[in-house]
This record gives C-alpha cells, structure tokens and sequence, in this order.
C-alpha cells in the first residue's frame, strides 16, 4: 500500500487505466481475431501503443494547457489532439497489421479501417476528459486546503486580535487602579483615564485594518505601559522612542502590542525589580523598519506544557510569516541582563 | 463584641493592596497585620504572623496564589480576590473561602467577611465543569487542582479519600453523595456505594473469575477488586465513551 501511495497519481490512473482497458477488451479482439496468440499480440500492441501515445498527449497538454484558457479553446485542443492521436494509433494498427501479415484482418476494407479510427479517437476522448477531470478536481481540492489554511490562519490572527483588545485582567485591574487612585491628586487618576481610553479606543478603531500607522501603534502601546506603569507604579520603569520618519510607516496592527505583553509578563517573572521595558523604534532603513522591545530578566524558552507559553510571540511570527513569506526577521537576544525581541519587516509608507 | 481577625494581604499589585486596607479600616474587628507581594513572602509571612484571615490575588508574579495554600498551616479563612475568573462562580466551593472581583466593593467585602464569621454555612455546590479547579480542603491543608486531575473517590466512613492521577491523595470531610452531586458525568462514575472513578483514569479491567474483577486505576496505588454488578457497569460506561 505504501509502495503503491509512492507512485505519482498520474502514473497510478495511467497504467492501471491502460491494464485495465487491456483485460477487458480482450475477449473482443479474441471473438474478431479467433486467435488467443495474435489476440494477445495485438492487444500488447495496440494499448502499448495506447499507453505511450496518450504520454505524448498529457506532454502536448501540459504545455498547452494553461488556466486563462476559454472552454471553446479547450474543447479545440481535445479534439485536436484525440484526432491526431486516433490517426496516429489506426496508422500504426494498419501497418503493423501489414507488417505480421494476420489472416483475420488482412482485408482492410474502408468501414472496418474508419471503425478503427472511430474507435481509437474515441478513446482518446476518453482519455482526455479523464486527465482534465482528475487535473481539475486535484486543483480544485488544492486551492480548497490553502484557502481552508489561510482562513484558519486569519482567523487565528483575529482571535488574538479580540484577545488583546479585550484582555479582561488587563482592563479590570486598570480600573481598580483608578480606583484606589482616585482622591489622591499626586497620583494623576485623570492621566490614567486618558492612558485607558487612547489605549481603548485604538483596539476598537482599528479591529477591521490590515495595516494601522506604527505612529499609531506606538502610542497606543505607550498609553498601554502608562497604565501598566500606574499599577506597577516603581516596579515599573518605561521607556518609548520613536524616529519621526517612522510614524508614517504602514504595518500590520498588534505588531508591538504583543511584544510589549511579553516583555511585562516574562519580565516580571524573572527581573530583579523595579522591571524596566524599552521600545525604541530607529528610522526606518533601505525600505525596512526595525522594532526593538527590551525588559530586564532573562529569556524564558517557551515550553508546550506551560500555560504561559510565549503563544504571543509565536502568533506574531506565523502571521508574519504569512504576510511576509520569507522576508522579515524575528529574533531574541539576552545581554547584560536584559532581554531583547527585534522584529524587522519591510514597510510601505504612505 | 466580634473575634478579632489578623488579616494578611497578597497582591502583588500596590493599588490593589491600598484599596482593600482603606476599605478594611472601616471594619473596626479587622486588623491587617501584613502584606505580601509574592507568593513566597505570602508564605514567609504567614509563618511568622500566623493570621487567621488572608486575602489572596489569583494572578501573582510568581505563580499562583492558589499554590501558598498548600504551603501553610494552620490554614486561615481564605478570601480570594481576583480581577478576572472566567470560573470564579463555580470554583467558589468550601465554606472557608470566598471569591470578590476587582474592584472590591464595600458592602460585598462586608458579606465575606460576614460569612467567615458564621461559617460553616452550607455548602450550595453548583456541579463542576470539566475545566474547573477545586478546593480540597482537609484537616492539614488545602491545595487546589483542577477537576480532571481526580482519578478516583473512596469511601472511608464518614470521609472521603480522593486520590489525583500524579500519585497524591487528600483525606476529606465529604460524603460519597456530596461528591457524586457535584462531578461531572459522564467523566465519573460512581462505580459502586464507595467508590466513584474517573473514567480517564481507568487503565485495565481485568476479570479474575465470574463474579469478581480487578481494575487498575492511575494514580491509585492498589488494584481495586469489583464484584459482578459494579464491573458490568464499568464496562458499559467505558464502552459508550469510547464510542463517542
């Protein structure tokens, strides 16, 4: 079975199509031959010929065959090609007919010849609609499992999407610090409230947009760590930076979003504290655009029994990997006490 | 005149720690004699405080505030806070516990701590989920696992033995019945009057002649001798789940 589920397919519908052709027209070419070793001969022979001829065929509609073509020029070159190939076939019948000299088709009369011709065309035919139906069906079945993975992919991606915007923990522990912070000026409640809100109202805005400004992406991740600043308070150091020229570069939204998720999560477990996270963002270069984020601590190797998992960061890279098939990087490096994720994709400005 | 309660904070979030100290200044028989940042201080602290009240952060930045439970003794009241539980509601179990959501409101933390004082009131266990943690609590501790992770349930008097599939087992003040209430089916089957298994968990059933068979359970360490009945029911109840 194994053996067998190696064979290309088109091998495997060629040669058993052809064997399986052979076999049962047999007692045909018996029946008009009266002779088992001439039937065996000609059968030999013929379907041989059959077999190679139709390989001729399948090369001729390889090159031939291409998907922008109209039914009335496909339907062209099947007929076409199952003519010639019927000729082809009945031309090599007579001769070989001629050349062993067999009594039983010695008299070649015209209906019997064209009756050959017929019959060969016809199969030819066959054989045609069979190659493009099964060609057809393959391709159809392939597009069908991309299109399948794409959407699973996206649909990955959008969950994500939902997750940090939505994150629960995130948005209720803001506002029980809010809470405890409010009747206490000198812990600025109303910058915190603005922070919430810009970080709000971009995951609502931009949920639908394939590509978000990284201005835009930026602020909101630094309205994100102000708020996380303010319920950390001193375990808690930040610094953003952004270069101008970079603003108006046009990438994927939640790039940074979940980079900076990351470096607060893992920091916190493994930083002497107070935590200290850096996003910096230098101008972009030959048409890429670099982000850094850093905490203080040491990498954690995600690991598949473990709930927390790093599943943010290998989500960022597989829809990377599908916006930028082979053209973006994305690595980890650990230094001096800290923890660095660079991701550099190519940028479109707008 | 109420009993004094020690209180001991665990959060490792300082807002989160101001407010419930300001609004347990308005509940003059509650003292906070402490608070933790991280589960192992929790547990340092709680050794050398010994409070017999401690409000407890789900989410913590070294674990969960579930895993000091099983490190400390005596156990106090235990009142968990969370932001956010998806299983709060149905995780909320054993009457010396009680869940409140950030923001903490003043009239809810009131009834928490109404009820540590009237405990034990009865427990109104709602079924679990497959996906639920549990308490178990028993005379020496307590300690939190999730619901697939019990292997089997045996009966022993007025208690009950619960094994987990990682080897360890809890002895429990719970009836057979209480615990048949609450877990899931078909997961578990309350096999015969004093023991309930979790399907999962069964490995082998074994007949040894015509009325007795034996099965091996994970996590159990002795093989469990089943008359003619139970291991009929046994293996009907395996049969139709792998048919699913």
């Amino acid at each position: 079975m194994s053996f067998i589920s190696k064979i290309p397919i088109f091998w495997r519908f060629q040669l058993g199509g052809w064997l399986a052709f052979s076999i049962f027209s047999f007692p045909t070419k018996w029946v008009i031959i009266e002779s088992v070793r001439e039937s065996v001969i000609v059968a030999v022979f013929r379907d041989g010929l059959g077999f190679f001829v139709t390989i001729g065929m399948r090369e001729i509609y390889r090159r031939c065959y291409h998907e922008k073509m109209t039914k009335a020029a496909l339907v062209g070159l099947v007929g076409g090609v199952s003519l010639m190939s019927g000729l082809i076939l009945t031309l090599f019948s007579l001769g070989f007919h001629e050349f062993l000299d067999f009594k039983a088709e010695r008299t070649f009369t015209s209906p019997v010849i064209f009756g050959i011709f017929y019959f060969r065309t016809g199969l030819c035919l066959g054989w045609s609609l069979l190659y493009f139906g099964i060609k057809l069906m393959r391709e159809s079945m392939d597009r069908d499992i991309r299109l399948a993975h794409a959407q699973a992919v996206s649909e990955r991606a959008e969950l994500q999407m939902l997750r940090a915007q939505m994150n629960p923990h995130f948005l209720f522990n803001a506002l029980n610090t809010i809470h405890a912070d409010l009747g206490k000026p000198e812990r600025n409640p109303k910058g915190l409230v603005q922070s919430l809100a810009a970080y709000l109202r971009y995951s609502l805005a931009h949920r639908d947009d394939d590509l978000v400004t990284l201005g835009c992406e930026f602020d909101s991740v630094s309205a994100y760590l102000t708020v996380e600043t303010a319920r950390f308070r001193e375990e808690l150091e930040m610094e953003c930076a952004i270069h101008d020229s970079a603003r108006k570069a046009e990438v994927p939204g939640i790039l940074l979003q979940p980079l900076v998720e990351n470096a607060i999560k893992y920091g916190r477990h493994t930083s002497e504290l107070p935590l200290k996270v850096r996003v910096r963002i230098p101008a972009p270069h030959s048409g890429r655009v670099r982000l850094e984020v850093s905490n203080t601590g040491r990498w954690l190797e995600a690991k598949p029994d473990r709930k927390l998992g790093g599943v943010g960061l290998s989500n960022l890279r597989q829809r990377l990997e599908i916006l930028y098939p082979g053209n973006f990087r994305m690595d980890t490096t650990e230094e001096a006490g800290w923890v660095t994720v660079r991701v550099e994709i190519p940028v479109a400005s707008s | 005149m109420k009993p004094e309660l020690r209180a001991l904070i665990v959060d490792d979030e300082a807002p989160a720690r101001e407010v419930l100290s300001e609004l347990l200044e308005n509940f003059p028989h509650v003292r906070v004699v402490g608070e933790a940042t991280s589960v192992a201080t929790a547990v340092s602290l709680c050794a050398d405080l010994k409070p017999n009240l401690i409000f407890l952060d789900v989410q913590m930045r070294d674990g969960e505030g579930f895993s000091v439970l099983p490190q400390i003794a005596p156990l106090p009241s235990v009142i968990f806070v969370t932001a956010y539980d998806k299983f709060a509601a149905r995780a909320f179990e054993v009457n010396a516990v009680d869940y409140l959501l950030k923001p903490v409101s003043q009239d809810r933390l009131a009834h928490a701590l109404e009820r540590i004082l009237h405990q034990p009131t009865a427990t109104k266990s709602k079924p679990f989920r497959e996906d639920d943690r549990i308490f178990l609590k028993s005379d020496s501790g307590m300690r939190v696992a999730y619901v697939t992770e019990i292997s089997g349930i045996e009966a022993q008097e007025n208690y009950t033995r619960v094994y987990l599939a990682n080897g360890t087992t809890e002895f429990l003040r719970r009836t057979m019945t209480e615990w048949e209430k609450v877990l899931p089916k078909p997961l578990f089957l309350r096999v015969h009057r004093s023991l309930i298994v979790n399907l999962s968990c069964v490995g082998k059933v074994l007949a040894e002649d015509r009325d007795t068979s034996v099965i091996e359970v994970t996590g159990i360490p002795k093989p469990i001798p089943l008359g003619r009945k139970p291991a009929l029911r046994l293996r009907s109840a395996l049969r139709l789940r792998n048919q699913v």
